[in-house]
């Protein structure tokens, strides 16, 4: 049962950081509410006040700067996201990654700014973004920032963001010459079990340099240094991509994975090492393509 | 569907896949459940339920939320003086709100009804409970210990209603029943085995998941009481609420309106005295709805431990077999006394086995309560039976076919004595799915095929009546106690009708389920309606027959003319009267009607037990991914072996939910207890198959008119799950060499023993 609240519609940040001020202690934003109404119903968190922004103009859409930069307003649904032709082209991995997440009611209703805002360990685009060397932008009383979205989550279901504060975008970096990004997961309830995201530039026919982010296994999505390292210099043909996948995956070992419903810490680190494997491959055969 | 038909013909339009009825009311919303039962002047309630596993209440301070404005009443068990709070149809150990002392983290403690939810549920926020934790237990294991905490401190009274005859005797105070099934000389049969497997296998704590959670209303008036219930057994709820508010039976109405569910979770007396008794201390009618999340907690199926050895020859007979069960029955009784029965009664299987030693014993614990749920104790001793059998097999070099072949029952043979004989052909059943399933197919490497089997003693007890009233205009209504819970009872219940009746089946409507209003049944469980309920509509069919052809004689027949009964009415002199106008001669008047009735004890055809044996016949292929642990169930073959198909397109949507939840509980379901707390008692953790999890269907449905009930039908809806799991189970070994003792398969589970294969290698 959720507990009574009182909604305001601001129609800009400037009103939604208005009524910040004027709430009382118990005061969110709501975007999709997904996650948020349904901490309400648990009584796990209670909010008096909500201040809905998803009527802001400038929290929506997606477009690409001048830079190249895919920039995704906070409001976008995953749906809009996983429609998007701008994100199939620029960043087709995350197209995928959308239209797997939940089932379409939820991609209807929930946003990738509350998504991430959540910070729930389990989330599928923190972990993408995160290989992706993905920023996002925060507008607040004290003014606007960017962050990495590696220094945004900072523990399960907490986030640098300050309490006022409104996220307002998420800016993904152009893809480089020869470079693929992938993802995979694999969910056995509604969140996945594990998931791994891998980013990689493929230079005459070898790998100049990789990220591997895990998400699932630790309290935020994590990037493995080893793991992407083991990556480094390795063919990608042959045996050579495979050894390296090997040691990559033995990376994996040392990540302080938590054990949950989808099994052991264990388990969940031999799941990662299956999907480092076949995102790399992926991730390749996107490189190879672009270059 | 492929159909095998050998019974004899049956009037039209029995055997026809007809329409559900209740189909367009449902899909389109229009459908009233008991959520949408609205009383003039209805508050609502909600629960405070407890945290802990065991604890005991030393005080409840709820003076602020009976301050609390909106609020109408708060009620605590010592509010209510002048009820008797315990309930429970085997056992009478269940307070309808906690006394003294909670046995579960979400019993029921405080009741806050209210104008609306919302300030129910502000209120609830208002109320302190100072509880004394207890120590507390959530196993089998646990609770069997000699330091264990005693869950019940004095054992509740028997009661009548147990479905068995048998004392219950208490070996640990903890040791909620004990049943046993035993013949033949048992340490013979072992001393003279050739081979004996032996082998532990769990079942899990699984949630039956009805879309609709427990619902109810009641409303008190001038001493009496109505309650409408998400209820099964309309009449055993009755029952029980006249025993707690010391009514006479008569002055209690039970009304169930449009079921969204049930599998079981939904028999026997849920919420119902608790609601009854917040609508007395308000003294207005109240409604409780309780969400998913309350559901979970009120009923669950019993988890099983089940040690079995199976002593076979040098040829695979089987020899003999001893079982040890334990069922996880959690906090109170409920009904896992008749599960436990039931459990010990089918751990034989449908085998021929000379000598047999089963104990079953239903453990308290610390959990939510345990009950019936589809299948009922089958599905997890099949999981072990069968998964023996295919153990035997592969040691003595024999096809797992062709050992049950050598092993099954012939029909008409008992499969103990006094038990009534098998109404099947068995070995049939199982060359149907073995030809479905491609058995002699060449396999691709990593897959696996399986058939299992069962058969359940089921169809409880034959105690029904039914009445069927023909009208002035020859319209027909059907007034029946058995439940529409989704497994189709409004749609054939009125086929079985208008062929016995010889009349259109637009033109016979029915009542169902309401105790002021139509006649008793016993209870919709144990795949009993179609069978038993057909046979007294036969029998109340018959007996308004009857009446109208004396009545014809009496008004129609002039000068003693003979009157010849045809279909839908009789023929007197060359002209045809149809059976309206009959009443309408009779009674001299376009008014008036005929009422037949039904009635079903332990007699003649129903005198055997039991009724029938309801048969599960199950083949699976499956594909193990080695580097995540999934199994992918490909195909499933279901043999729906229920004598006569009334209509079979409902025979089949039952054999593929039924098998469909045994294969969620097979590789999945599974309720979760940490330091005394449920872990996923919600949809988001508790995940339950979907619509993309069901494999490619091969359905069989066989009608060889061999049950009790009309034109040879007997039960279904429950058999194509209880083999589900051990046909997984077999499958997978067939796929990857490993054997697979503990439900549900988790990816995690196949995995560690795919390395403890590769690490034996
Ligand atoms: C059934 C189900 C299945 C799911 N499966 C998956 C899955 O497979 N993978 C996955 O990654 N996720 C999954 N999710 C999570 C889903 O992605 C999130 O629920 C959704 O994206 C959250 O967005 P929202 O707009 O609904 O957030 P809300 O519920 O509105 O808000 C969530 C939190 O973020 C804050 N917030 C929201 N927007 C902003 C903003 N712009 N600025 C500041 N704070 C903000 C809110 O105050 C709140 O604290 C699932 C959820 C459900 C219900």
């Amino acid at each position: 049962m959720i507990p009574r609240f009182s909604l305001t519609r601001p129609g800009s940040i400037e009103e939604a950081l208005d009524a910040f001020d004027r709430a009382a202690d118990d005061v969110a934003y709501l975007a999709g509410g997904t996650e948020l109404l349904q901490v309400m119903k648990m009584g796990l968190a209670q909010f008096t006040t909500l201040i809905d922004l998803k009527g802001i103009a400038e929290l929506k859409g997606i477009s690409v700067l001048p830079v190249g930069t895919l920039r995704i307003g906070a409001t976008s649904t995953h749906r809009d996201i996983e429609r998007s032709p701008l994100v199939r082209e620029r960043a087709a991995g995350l197209a995928r990654l959308e239209s797997r997440i939940a089932n379409v009611r939820v991609r209807n209703a929930g946003t990738l700014g509350g998504n991430l805002a959540f910070a729930e360990p389990h989330s599928d685009p923190a972990t993408f973004l995160l290989a992706c060397g993905a920023s996002l932008t925060l507008a607040g009383r004290a003014g606007r920032r960017e962050l990495e979205v590696a220094e945004f989550a900072v523990g399960p279901l907490a986030t640098a963001r300050e309490q006022d504060e409104v996220l307002v975008e998420i800016l993904i970096p152009a893809a480089r010459p020869g470079e693929g990004r992938a993802y995979d997961k694999i969910a056995f309830f509604e969140r996945p079990a594990a998931s791994v995201a891998v980013r990689l530039t493929v230079v005459d026919g070898s790998i100049a340099d990789a990220t591997v982010a895990v998400g699932s296994l630790t309290d935020t999505p994590v990037v493995v240094t080893g793991a992407g390292g083991a990556l480094q210099g390795a063919p990608v043909l042959g045996d050579g991509f495979a050894v390296a996948l090997d040691a990559a995956a033995m990376a994996l070992g040392g990540v302080e994975a938590m054990a949950d419903l989808n099994g052991s810490a264990d388990y969940k680190r031999h799941l990662a090492g299956v999907l480092l494997g076949r995102a790399a491959g992926v991730a390749v055969r996107e490189a190879t393509a672009h270059a | 569907m492929k159909r095998v038909t050998t019974r004899p013909t049956a009037p039209s339009p029995i055997g026809e896949s007809v329409p559900r009825r209740d189909g367009p009311t449902k899909v389109t919303g229009s459908a009233t459940y008991t959520v949408d039962v609205e009383l003039p002047g209805m508050a609502h309630a909600q629960i405070l339920r407890s945290p802990y596993a065991h604890a005991r209440i030393r005080s409840i301070d709820a003076e602020a939320a009976r301050r609390h404005p909106g609020v109408v009443a708060v009620v605590t068990a010592q509010d209510l003086p002048d009820v008797n709070l315990l309930y429970g149809h085997a056992i009478a150990d269940h307070p309808l709100i906690a006394t003294g002392k909670v046995r579960f983290a979400g019993e029921p403690v405080v009741g806050v009804i209210a104008e609306d939810r919302a300030t129910a549920a502000e209120a609830l926020r208002l109320i302190a409970v100072d509880y004394e934790r207890l120590p507390f237990v959530t196993s089998v294991e646990e609770a069997l210990a000699d330091d264990a905490p005693i869950i019940h401190e004095e054992p509740g009274e028997q009661r009548s209603h147990r479905g068995f005859e048998e004392d219950i005797e208490r070996t640990h105070p903890n040791v909620c029943s004990h049943s046993r099934q035993a013949w033949g000389d048992i340490d013979a049969a072992f001393e003279g085995a050739h081979l004996v497997v032996e082998g532990e296998y769990r079942y899990p704590m699984c949630y039956a998941y009805a879309m609709e959670p427990y619902t109810s209303v009641a409303s008190w008036n001038e001493g009496a009481l109505t309650v409408w219930s998400s209820a099964q057994h309309p009449y055993m709820v009755r029952d029980d609420l006249a025993r707690c508010f010391g009514l006479p039976r008569g002055a209690v109405r039970v009304v169930v309106p449009f079921v969204g569910g049930g599998y079981g979770s939904k028999s026997y007396t849920k919420i119902e005295p608790l609601t009854a008794a917040l609508a007395l201390r308000a003294g207005r009618p109240v409604r409780l709805a309780l969400t998913v999340d309350e559901a979970i907690l009120t009923t669950r199926g019993d988890a099983a431990t089940v040690r079995v050895r199976s002593a076979f020859d040098a040829d695979g007979h089987l020899l003999g077999r001893h079982g040890a069960i334990h069922l996880n029955t959690g906090a109170y009784a409920e009904n896992s006394p008749l599960v436990g029965r039931k459990a010990a009664n089918r751990l034989g299987g449908p085998y021929r086995i000379p000598a047999l030693q089963v104990d079953c014993s239903t453990v308290y614990t610390n959990t939510g309560p345990a009950s019936s749920f589809r299948g009922f104790g089958a599905p997890q001793v099949t999981l072990a039976g069968e998964s023996q059998m295919d153990e035997a097999a592969e040691l003595l070099g024999l096809d797992p076919l062709e050992i049950r072949r050598r092993n099954l029952l012939d029909p008409g043979e008992r499969p103990w004595p006094r038990a009534r004989g098998i109404d099947a052909d068995l070995k049939a059943d199982l060359e149907l799915a073995a030809e479905a399933l491609g058995w002699d197919d060449p396999l691709e490497p990593g897959h696996g095929r399986a058939i299992c089997m069962s058969a359940s003693d089921a169809g409880s007890e034959p105690i029904t009546t039914a009445m069927l009233r023909v009208h002035a205009d020859g319209s027909v209504t059907v007034m029946v106690g058995s439940t529409e819970i989704g497994q189709g009872s409004s749609t054939v219940l009125p086929q079985i009708a208008a062929g016995e009746m010889g009349v259109p089946l637009d033109s016979v409507h029915l009542l169902q389920s309401d105790t002021g209003a139509v006649s008793y049944d016993r209870s919709t469980g144990a795949s009993r309606t179609t069978t038993l309920m057909g046979l007294g509509i036969q029998a109340a069919a018959s007996d308004a027959r009857e009446q109208l052809v004396a009545w014809a004689r009496d008004a129609v027949a002039q000068n003693g003319a003979p009157v010849v009964e045809e279909r839908g009415g009789v023929r007197v002199a060359g002209t045809f009267h149809d059976w309206g106008s009959i009443v309408r001669a009779w009674f001299g008047a376009d008014a008036g009607e005929v009422i037949g009735r039904g009635y079903l004890r332990r007699s003649g055809a129903t005198a055997e037990m039991p009724p029938f044996w309801e048969i599960g016949c199950v083949g699976v292929e499956v594909r193990v991914d080695e580097t995540t642990g999934e199994i992918d169930v490909l195909t499933l073959v279901t043999v729906g072996d229920v004598g006569a198909a009334i209509n079979p397109q409902l025979v089949e949507s039952q054999d593929v939910g039924a098998a469909m939840m045994g294969l969620g509980m097979a590789i999945r379901e599974e309720l979760v207890y940490e330091n005394g707390n449920l872990l996923n008692g919600n949809l988001f953790d508790y995940r339950v198959p979907r619509t993309t999890d069901v494999p490619e269907l091969r359905t069989i449905v066989v009608e060889r008119g061999d049950g009790v009930g009309v034109y040879g039908a007997k039960g279904g809806g429950e058999g194509s799950l209880n083999p589900v799991a051990a046909a997984i189970a077999n499958a997978v070994y067939r796929a990857a060499g490993i054997r697979l003792r503990e439900a549900p398969f988790t990816p995690e589970r196949v995995w560690q023993a795919l390395r403890e294969r590769d690490a034996g290698r």
